[in-house]
């Protein structure tokens, strides 16, 4: 394994932001919800969005890791992955 | 109003037992939904997946601090779990809510007898790598861990980890990160399909997802230290009790 080259870093700190950020945004939603105002469901809306978007950037942060680490067969497999995630979304969002 | 606040605190107080407990994921979440805050147990399970995610970043960075996943074989092995997922949250929308309760029953009372004995974990000191000598038998496995996660709504470490610990031969500590990383993906993509099929009650989702999150952070704050046997005693009723509660609807009906 050649993980120890990895920045890790990277994905441990938007994991971190990512956390705090959802967390913030859902007490927002809580907020809103809780004052009955419409824009609550919005609010609820985009952070759902927001958390798949999070998911799908560590895929891509990790792809990029094992490039760079220049183990390519890995790296194809996280693009797989990033790909699947997306046209879970895309897939369904155009033909359901 | 007071209902959101419901909603916060069961939120919260299943987080809080889960990341007490260390069982994680939706084995608590799901009964607590459903049999405290009333829920149905098809708006429970897609809340549940969602807030898995969120508690599977926090979580999976303690790991990833410490070195202890395995990125090679998160991502080889996240993508049948993926794939698992998806196949079954989309079962979960023909399977009736009954068979839904049922197994998550056998979940939860299985959960909620291996609390009771304890974590006795063999002392092995020569971790034999079989990644590849069982990978097709682990992609298969990963597979149908996947569906059975999202048809009832939890992230799957419950046999993630003896899959990893046991099958491929990691070290317990590596089996619990690799798994944390993994289920975060796999509970991404059953949030998708939940998503996209309107099927995430937004205005349940969030306030539970934000009691969660931080009774989650609480809860693994507190539970760090090993458990004593009245604490797993008192959990074990209380688990016991959700289980009874979640089968007592479906078994009256086959009655």
């Amino acid at each position: 394994m050649k993980e120890q080259y990895f920045q890790i870093k990277v994905l441990i700190r938007l994991q971190k932001v990512g956390w705090i950020f959802i967390l913030a945004w859902f007490a927002l939603g809580t907020v809103l919800y809780v004052l009955e105002l419409s824009v609550a469901r919005q609010v609820a809306f985009w952070g759902v969005i927001a958390l798949l978007v999070i998911t799908l950037v560590k895929v891509f942060i990790i792809a990029e890791q094992f490039r760079m680490a220049r183990l390519y067969r890995f790296c194809l497999l996280s693009y797989a992955l990033f790909f699947i995630l997306l046209s879970t979304v895309l897939l369904k969002a155009f033909f359901v | 109003m007071p209902q959101m606040l419901l909603y916060l605190l069961c939120g919260f107080l299943a987080g809080m037992l889960g990341g007490y407990l260390g069982v994680g994921g939706g084995e608590i979440m799901v009964p607590f939904l459903t049999v405290i805050a009333g829920l149905d147990i098809k708006s429970a399970v897609p809340v549940s997946v969602a807030a898995i995610v969120v508690n599977s970043f926090s979580a999976s960075n303690e790991y990833l601090k410490h070195g202890m996943v395995d990125l090679e074989l998160v991502i080889v092995l996240a993508i049948f779990l993926v794939l698992g997922n998806i196949a079954g949250s989309n079962l979960s929308m023909v399977v009736p809510a009954d068979y839904i309760k049922l197994l998550l029953t056998i979940l939860l009372v299985y959960t909620a007898f291996s609390l009771l004995k304890g974590r006795r974990v063999s002392k092995r000191l020569i971790f034999s790598d079989n990644r590849t000598k069982y990978l097709p038998v682990c992609l298969a496995l990963a597979f149908c861990v996947g569906t059975f996660a999202s048809l009832v709504g939890i992230g799957g470490g419950v046999f993630l980890i003896p899959i990893l610990y046991l099958i491929v031969g990691l070290p317990l500590t590596t089996a619990r990160g690799t798994s944390s990383l993994m289920i975060c993906f796999a509970s991404a993509s059953a949030t998708a399909v939940y998503f996209v099929y309107d099927l995430i009650e937004l205005s349940i989702a969030a306030p539970i997802i934000l009691g969660i999150a931080l009774g989650g952070k609480v809860g693994g704050f507190f539970g760090t230290g090993a458990k004593s046997i009245v604490i797993r005693v008192l959990f074990f009723l209380v688990m016991l009790y959700l289980a009874y509660e979640l089968a007592r609807g479906p078994l009256e009906g086959l009655v």
